[in-house]
């Protein structure tokens, strides 16, 4: 079995099973439902997520967004061995609205070249696409942030996942109870989903990474904006919820300049000047904490993701390229996440919005 | 109108006379009901009609996620009858539950408003469809008091709406063209300066915000209160023209209902 062959059985059959499975299950009855509701439910099942296992993530030096960037990037894949060959690839960046004067966006620099690589890697397909949280406007933050134009250059789609196809599929974690998901059906057929988070704070959660990064693929026509439900049922349960059914099969972390204190909209632009890689999206966010000066294990969610999804625990994430404690810039941090500041003894609250 | 706008979002038909988010899509509620607007179109309508719940709702989602917000266009898309009065009743009856007070948001915890999904929190665009649709067909609902009171509480300072709070942890937030054009469209009655407010955040942001659900809806709230802006009007055709919108269904049908005659159906009168 070559590896593209398992890698598209182990990530499309998956979930395309899984939505048959759910499609399935949902027409037994309500009655069943409603006696599963009453059965306390493990997070995840054993079966489906063996303890996570050795990672290796790559932080390279990217000192900005002009020179070689395409270079670093196919450094940085080759790292951690990623294969695109032959694959319809999924490039999903932070786009969550637009701010001229802020760096709220996974630059489209880096989004372009990217595309770029995975084209050289042999991809067969290499789509851009997200589902922004804030605005219903896509096309006006694609064309203000320069995304449309850099593509068009490097001659790659963009999907705009709000509106896109859906299909569903249940969710591989018990985190929130939803039971399913609506994806978009180019999300859920892809051979590989490359999750391209910017590096931010986040006023609920502490940190914003390749794993909350992943809600940009639920749709806001279902899940409205900004993607409440998901708010509602809680920010932890839904990122681990949805991170675990998604699943990114490579995080290519935009920490070239990253956004601190009060993001993931309104914070300021920090130069943290390196780039993280991975083809473990927990590994990649817990590395990336470290980056920022945040210790991923006090972080709910991605110390949560680390008993199941991915390897979160230092001494069993190879780090190659730079070395992510003596390359951290400390980012600033919300006064209520002070508790996350590596070596901090200050409790942080629990991560949910209702409302805002 | 925009040349070939409407054929361009009457091409996007499904064979079962519903309309898609974007081409190819399952038929869904939201753009089949701005379709039937934009159209005036007997099938989608018949679409609505044979996809109304018992309870009088149009919903779209998973079982535990019901996506009800599409409700109010989708009656004021139906024909005058027994379809649209049972839309307006759960709308009516479907309001967002309060929202204890919290320092971090700011915000009213006396009003409602409407979500995007049953039981979460109002947000503006739900609410202002709402609020919209309650003023035209039914405009002595008493949630249109509350509905008003929502769109003042969100206010962004200096006038318009983003999708949610003014306020976030202290820090104020701006408003959206196209949020701002949906509230606008709810208040556009009111004389408390809140739609002057609203008139004037436009023409400060449709430059600054050139995509075409953005503009095709601020295009119909301005339409809509006699404050059509000619330059505006310009850009969303050659957007149309250059892009067909991308093929987005939604923002095709707002732009199709600002320019054409079914502005009027959006037309809050005078009681």
């Amino acid at each position: 079995m070559n590896r593209l062959f398992h890698r598209q059985m182990s990530r499309r059959r998956f979930l395309l099973r899984a939505a048959e499975l759910g499609l399935a299950t949902g027409a037994v009855g309500l009655g069943i439902g409603a006696i599963l509701e009453r059965i306390p439910r493990s997070p995840w099942d054993t079966r489906a997520f063996p303890p996570p296992g050795r990672a290796t993530v790559a932080v390279l030096k990217a000192a900005s967004y002009s020179g070689d960037l395409e270079q670093t990037v196919m450094e940085g894949l080759r790292l951690v061995g990623a294969d695109v060959s032959g694959a319809s690839v999924l490039l999903k960046p932070n786009m969550v609205e637009f701010d001229p004067s802020s760096v709220i966006n996974t630059d489209p620099r880096l989004v372009a070249a990217t595309v770029a690589v995975m084209k050289r890697m042999g991809a067969r397909l290499v789509t851009v696409a997200e589902g922004p949280g804030h605005r219903r406007d896509t096309q006006y933050i694609v064309a203000k942030s320069g995304l449309r134009d850099l593509l068009r250059d490097v001659d790659a789609p963009f999907l705009d996942l709000n509106i896109a196809g859906l299909t569903r599929v249940p969710i591989r974690s018990n985190w929130t109870q939803l039971g399913e998901l609506w994806l978009p059906t180019d999300v859920v057929e892809a051979d590989i989903v490359v999750s391209m988070p910017k590096m931010k704070t986040h006023h609920w959660g502490g940190v914003t990474l390749s794993l909350k990064n992943m809600f940009g693929t639920v749709p806001g026509r279902i899940y409205g904006w900004p993607k409440n439900v998901l708010h509602f049922a809680g920010l932890h349960d839904s990122i681990l919820d949805v991170a675990s059914t998604v699943h990114p099969d490579i995080a290519i972390v935009d920490g070239i300049v990253g956004m601190e204190g009060d993001g993931p909209i309104k914070g300021t632009a920090i130069m943290a000047g390196h780039l993280v890689f991975g083809r473990d999206p927990v590994a990649v966010d817990a590395t990336a904490a470290r980056l920022m000066g945040v210790d991923a294990s006090r972080v709910d969610y991605i110390a949560d993701a680390g008993r199941f999804l991915g390897q979160a625990r230092p001494e069993l994430i190879m780090q190659v390229g730079e070395d992510p404690e003596r390359s951290a810039t400390p980012f600033k941090l919300r006064p209520e996440f002070q508790g996350l500041r590596s070596g901090s003894s200050v409790q942080t609250p629990p991560a949910n919005a209702a409302g805002g | 109108m925009p040349d070939g706008a409407a054929q361009l979002l009457a091409a996007l038909r499904n064979p079962d006379g519903g309309f898609p988010p974007s081409a190819g899509g399952a038929s869904e509620p939201e753009p089949t009901a701005l379709a039937a607007i934009a159209l005036d179109d007997a099938d989608a309508r018949q679409w609505l009609m044979d996809h109304q719940r018992s309870d009088g709702g149009f919903v779209v989602g998973p079982d535990k996620v019901l996506n009800d917000s599409p409700t109010p266009l989708a009656a004021l898309a139906l024909a005058p009858g027994a379809g649209r009065e049972r839309a307006l009743d759960y709308v009516v009856a479907h309001q967002a539950p309060a929202l204890g007070a919290d320092d971090r948001i700011p915000h009213d915890p006396n009003t409602r408003g409407w979500g995007w999904t049953s039981m979460t929190f109002g947000w503006v665009e739900p609410s202002a469809r709402a609020l919209l649709v309650l003023k035209l067909l039914r405009p002595k609902a008493e949630q249109i008091a509350d509905g008003n009171a929502v769109m003042s509480d969100r206010e962004c300072h200096g006038g318009g709406w983003n999708y949610g709070n003014k306020q976030v942890f202290g820090t104020l937030y701006e408003p959206f063209l196209q949020t701002t054009a949906a509230g606008l469209l709810s208040v556009q009655d009111r004389t408390d300066g809140i739609r002057e407010r609203a008139i004037a955040v436009i023409g400060r942001l449709w430059r600054a915000e050139p995509g075409g659900l953005g503009l095709g809806q601020a295009s119909a709230a301005l339409h809509a209160v006699d404050r059509a802006d000619a330059d505006l009007d310009a850009q969303l055709t050659a957007l149309v023209t250059g892009t067909k919108l991308f093929g987005d269904v939604v923002a095709l049908a707002w732009t199709v209902i600002a320019l054409g005659d079914a502005i009027d159906l959006l037309r809050i009168r005078p009681a």
